[in-house]
């Protein structure tokens, strides 16, 4: 009943995709309204359709159908309720299913929001979406259907016995629900984690919503409005689909450090890189729109940022579920690796032509000149430079060059940490730089003593910070050089808003307060980015100090002993064997933790044995001057082997993550002030 | 119970901090991407106790990880050894960096007939009434004189 | 609606003579894409290649312990046993003393062993294994992990059956069995007669 319910709907949205494809394609390429209405109408449709298909997958997962061979693999009778249900996403045919529902949501919303504003967009916007929407569900459907259930085939049929199929074979029979059970997979254990409870989910929110931005710019170039139309209907798309992938980010981040168990948060691991290079550009296009809305120019960047993101969304989706590149996060090796390629060839070849050809035609050039180079025009090319560097490096050492090497040499090779820190740290100095010259740079001509006299302040803390860190002794050039930078950024968003406020209180007499709330009120995005800006320093910070300045040990200590390190001490209390309600037996050691002589904590690293797959999970003491993080790497009632992270700085990481979403939040927020509503009553979208 | 790991062996041996600090630079031979002081397996354990030897018998951090390299190939450390590739590795985004370097200088050359359309096609942002609209085209006029 | 309301009259002609398809240079970009998606997709398959179970067995090189390099193709018209080890894994002790037992007993029908030891810590401790169980017949150690790479090798020990004419005929994952072997060395060489 479900299973048929839920691949009935989900056959359903699939047709009305790839209606809505066909029908907005010739409605919006021979501009017929009729046409257009019945694509949109189909596109609206699927949402309730994939609802329903999902709720379908859920219920099946919640009440422990395990004939449904999806439930039968991410879960078992031991589950507990709420990893039931995140087990929507825990494998791949639950997690394309999940990604289609999203698809689908967000080009309601799309369409909801924009369709009376953006009439000339929107049938081609449409059938871009669909065209998306299309291909995952009929990866779906054919490739990998979640609504596959478990047959036995009678004794003496040709083939296997048992048979995952979403049709009925010929006299095929229900399994029996005790052998079912018995055999439930169950859910990889370092999936059960809360990082890795909302870490997809986000970063789905962050591709999906990336769809978007780019389905309204292939719309522009396809009707060939390329004003700013496309980027004001997308202006918060961007931004909200920025967060979410930033959030997925690091989420991501620290899921794997708390339960990975080797003291960092980013390896530089192909499958994150695949996530990080959509964030790059993202950020890149997130800038460089401004400059577009305001001035009319880098219409052509901009267009290749948002094609630059969706293919790298595209991409990175194939690198992880195909196995093209190995990784402890891919995917299982599936069939979906061709047709994935495909289909990143195919819309990437679409939407470059696409723009090549507009811009052949002469119709993306700047409505404006640039004046020098210092102008925040030309900054913000700087930017778009910076980022664009840090993809191609970051893409070439992930993939670009091991893909190459193997094709093309026949050798195998391994681009680690080292590697890439050679290329992203001064790229990154860059780009702090870069975050702190350009607010206070102007449009238009910028002269250098004017640009010299905004930034007085600023650099002023910054050159008395940098005094103060390398008299503590700080020590590592490199280091100070990345903390003056951070700071310098910070510096300047704090002054900006400190600027801000100051003239309006003198101009309206308001108090501090009230003239910070109106300032934020008034100036949402600006002030919003300064928040963002500040967020990205403690990160930052954060980053700087948990890399260079860490401390790793590892030692074998009998039971009593402790070790010492800087002025803390460890002692090794007891081990205790327990086992959880799951079944997973958990080795657990129990140590105090001492600092000049006090005890601070008491922590029970531990390792949980769960079938084949045993599970480190860190003890680990938090404070915002660092994280003395103990794993335990093996050992017994006697002896017990320890490694030691301390990682200074480390949860301004994650602080700084929150910081961001709170800039974000405030940058995005619906205006509520009489011209913004004036503005909505108009038919704007803002 | 005795968990896996490497026994400390009695007499000569790195200590298991030394051990990390030349395994951390390489990659454990089956499991791409994965490092090798991470890596729990049993071929990985081996390896490191390897490490913990040879660093013992004396020799450098770099001799121990240059023989694993003869022995199983640039995949296990972090930086390509072969010359070629090495080069490759790094020269190509340096390349690149150019290029998108120079792709931004070309952006500031474009000049040809803006001037020309920031008087027709100027995008009203939207907060513009007419009026400013024909100010601002106005001081545009004015500019060009 | 916000955008460009200027009336048609006042639009100017088009700022560039308006160009038929493409360029060249759009033309190129839109070929490197393409050839990327085909390195892609060589690349992939390459990968979804899983072992060879039957079919031609894939060629190597493979330098031996005593000091020279004997190919595959030199043992064309004997049957090969492939056999991938380590001296950390418990069931390649196992299965060595069989291993021996098979070499000697077959050995003169036209029959041998290939030794490929994998991802071991150091020469010396294969060497050790080898006199620990009296083996004799031929032991490399895999250099650059080819012929692991190659056969698609994930642990050890596994053994691959290699007819007379360079087919693979059985795989073996796990320790094997003197029976087990015998029985299908016996079944390739009665073949050939």
């Amino acid at each position: 009943m479900l299973a048929e319910t839920g691949l009935a709907a989900l056959t359903f949205a699939f047709a009305l995709a790839v209606y809505a494809v066909a029908a907005s394609a010739l409605g919006g390429h021979k501009q017929l309204e009729r046409w257009g209405r019945s694509g949109r109408n189909a596109a609206l449709l699927t949402f309730p359709a994939l609802l329903l298909a999902t709720a379908m997958l859920v219920i099946a997962l919640m009440t422990e159908q395990y004939q449904m061979s999806y439930v039968y693999s991410v879960t078992d009778p031991q589950t507990p309720a709420l990893y039931r249900f995140t087990a929507l996403w825990g494998s791949q045919r639950g997690s394309l299913l999940f990604w289609s529902l999203l698809m689908s949501l967000f080009a309601v919303a799309a369409i909801g929001l924009n369709w009376r504003g953006e009439r000339r967009l929107m049938p081609f916007a449409i059938a871009f979406m669909m065209a998306t929407l299309a291909f995952f569900l009929g990866l779906s459907l054919f490739l990998e259907n979640p609504f596959e259930r478990w047959w036995l085939l009678p004794q003496g049929a040709p083939g296997a016995q048992e048979v995952s199929s979403a049709l009925i074979p010929p006299f095929a029979v229900t399994p029996s629900e005790a052998a079912l059970r018995a055999g439930a997979q169950g859910l990889n254990p370092l999936l059960r984690h809360f990082g890795m409870v909302i870490h997809p989910p986000m970063l789905y929110l962050g591709f999906v919503g990336f769809t978007i931005p780019f389905s309204f710019a292939m719309a522009a170039l396809a009707a060939g409005e390329l004003s700013s139309g496309w980027i004001k209907a997308t202006r918060r798309w961007s931004l909200i689909a920025w967060i979410f992938l930033s959030i997925g980010l690091i989420l991501g981040g620290r899921w794997a450090y708390d339960v990975l168990g080797w003291g960092g948060y980013w390896g530089w691991d192909p499958v994150e890189n695949a996530a990080f290079l959509p964030w790059l550009v993202g950020t890149a296009f997130i800038h460089s729109v401004i400059i577009q809305e305001k001035r009319g120019m880098l219409k052509l960047w901009n267009m290749l940022l948002v094609i630059a993101t969706f293919s790298a969304v595209m991409f990175g989706t194939f690198a992880t579920r195909s196995g093209v590149i190995e990784s402890v996060h891919s995917f299982a090796r599936s069939e979906v690796g061709f047709p994935m390629l495909a289909f990143w060839a195919v819309i990437t070849l679409v939407a470059l032509g696409l723009l090549l050809w507009r811009w052949g035609r002469g119709e993306l050039s700047d409505e404006r000149q640039f004046a020098n180079l210092l102008s925040r025009e030309s900054l913000f090319v700087l930017n778009n430079v910076v980022f664009i560097a840090l993809f191609i490096a970051i893409f070439w050492g992930s993939f670009g060059l091991p893909i190459l090497s193997e094709l093309a040499f026949g050798k195998e090779v391994t681009i680690g940490a080292e590697t890439f820190e050679f290329f992203v740290v001064p790229l990154f100095i860059a780009m702090y730089v870069l975050m702190g010259v350009a607010p206070l740079s102007a449009w238009g001509a910028t002269s250098l003593p004017r640009l010299g006299a905004a930034l007085r302040p600023p650099l002023l803390l910054t050159v008395l910070s940098i005094l103060a860190l390398a008299l503590s002794g700080t020590g590592l050039l490199v280091a100070t050089v990345g903390y003056g930078v951070a700071l310098f950024a910070a510096y300047v968003a704090l002054y900006e808003i400190y600027r801000g406020t100051k003239a309006r209180r003198q101009a309206l007499n308001e108090s501090w307060p009230r003239a910070l709330l109106a300032l934020f009120r008034r100036n949402q995005r600006r002030y919003g980015g300064y928040i963002v800006h500040l967020g990205v320093t403690v990160i930052g910070i954060g980053i700087i100090g948990s890399t260079v300045f860490q401390t790793e040990v590892q030692h074998t200590l009998q039971r009593g002993d402790s070790i010492a390190l800087r002025d803390y001490n460890l002692r090794f209390d007891d081990f205790i064997r327990a086992q959880a309600v799951d079944g997973r037996m958990m080795n657990i050691t129990a140590v105090t933790l001492f600092r000049d002589g006090s005890e601070i904590a008491r922590m029970r690293p531990r390792i949980d044995d769960y079938e084949q797959m045993p599970m480190t999970i860190a003890g680990a003491h938090s404070t915002l001057e660092n994280d003395f993080y103990v794993l335990l790497i093996g050992g017994d009632s006697e002896r017990a082997t320890f490694r030691i992270y301390i990682n200074p700085l480390v949860n301004l990481v994650w602080w700084g993550g929150i910081l961001l979403i709170f800039g974000t939040v405030i940058a995005v927020y619906p205006k509520v002030t009489p011209a913004a509503g004036q503005r909505k009553r108009e038919g704007t979208n803002g | 119970m005795l968990l896996p790991f490497v026994i400390t062996a009695q007499g000569n041996r790195a200590s298991d901090t030394e051990v990390i600090a030349v395994a951390e630079r390489m990659y454990c031979p089956v499991c791409e991407n994965i490092p090798l002081d991470e890596c729990q397996t049993t071929a990985c354990l081996e390896w490191k106790d390897e490490i913990a030897a040879q660093l013992a018998a004396g020799r450098t951090p770099q001799d121990v990880i240059d023989s694993f390299v003869a022995r199983f190939g640039d995949h296990v450390v972090g930086v390509p050894q072969d010359p070629l590739i090495r080069a490759l590795t790094f020269v190509l985004p340096a390349l690149a960096t150019l290029l998108a370097l120079g792709a931004g200088l070309l952006t500031f050359r474009r000049f040809a007939d803006s001037k020309k359309l920031s008087l027709e096609r100027e995008t009203v942002s939207g907060e513009l009434s007419d009026a400013s609209y024909r100010e601002r085209l106005e001081s545009d006029v004015r500019s060009l004189r | 609606m916000k955008r460009d309301n200027t009336p048609d009259f006042l639009q100017p002609g088009p700022a560039q003579p308006k160009r038929k398809g493409l360029s060249l240079g759009s033309w190129s970009i839109l070929a490197a894409v393409a050839v990327a998606a085909v390195l892609l997709a060589l690349q992939l398959s390459e990968r979804n290649r899983g072992r060879p179970l039957s079919g031609p067995a894939p060629e190597f090189e493979l330098k031996l312990f005593e000091g020279r390099e004997i190919a595959l193709a030199d043992y064309r018209g004997q049957v090969v046993l492939l056999n991938f080890w380590a001296s950390w894994c418990p069931p390649c002790r196992d299965e060595a003393l069989d291993l021996q037992a098979l070499y000697n007993d077959y050995r003169g029908a036209g029959f041998t062993i290939i030794g490929v030891n994998m991802l071991e810590s150091s020469p010396q401790k294969a060497l050790d294994f080898i006199e620990e169980f009296g083996v004799t017949y031929y032991n490399g150690e895999d250099q650059e992990q080819r012929v692991t790479n190659l056969y698609r090798v994930e642990g050890p020990p596994e053994s691959f059956l290699i007819d007379q004419a360079g087919h693979v005929r059985q795989f073996y994952i796990g320790s094997i069995r003197y029976d087990t072997v015998s029985r299908a060395i016996e079944g390739l060489l009665a073949e050939q007669r």
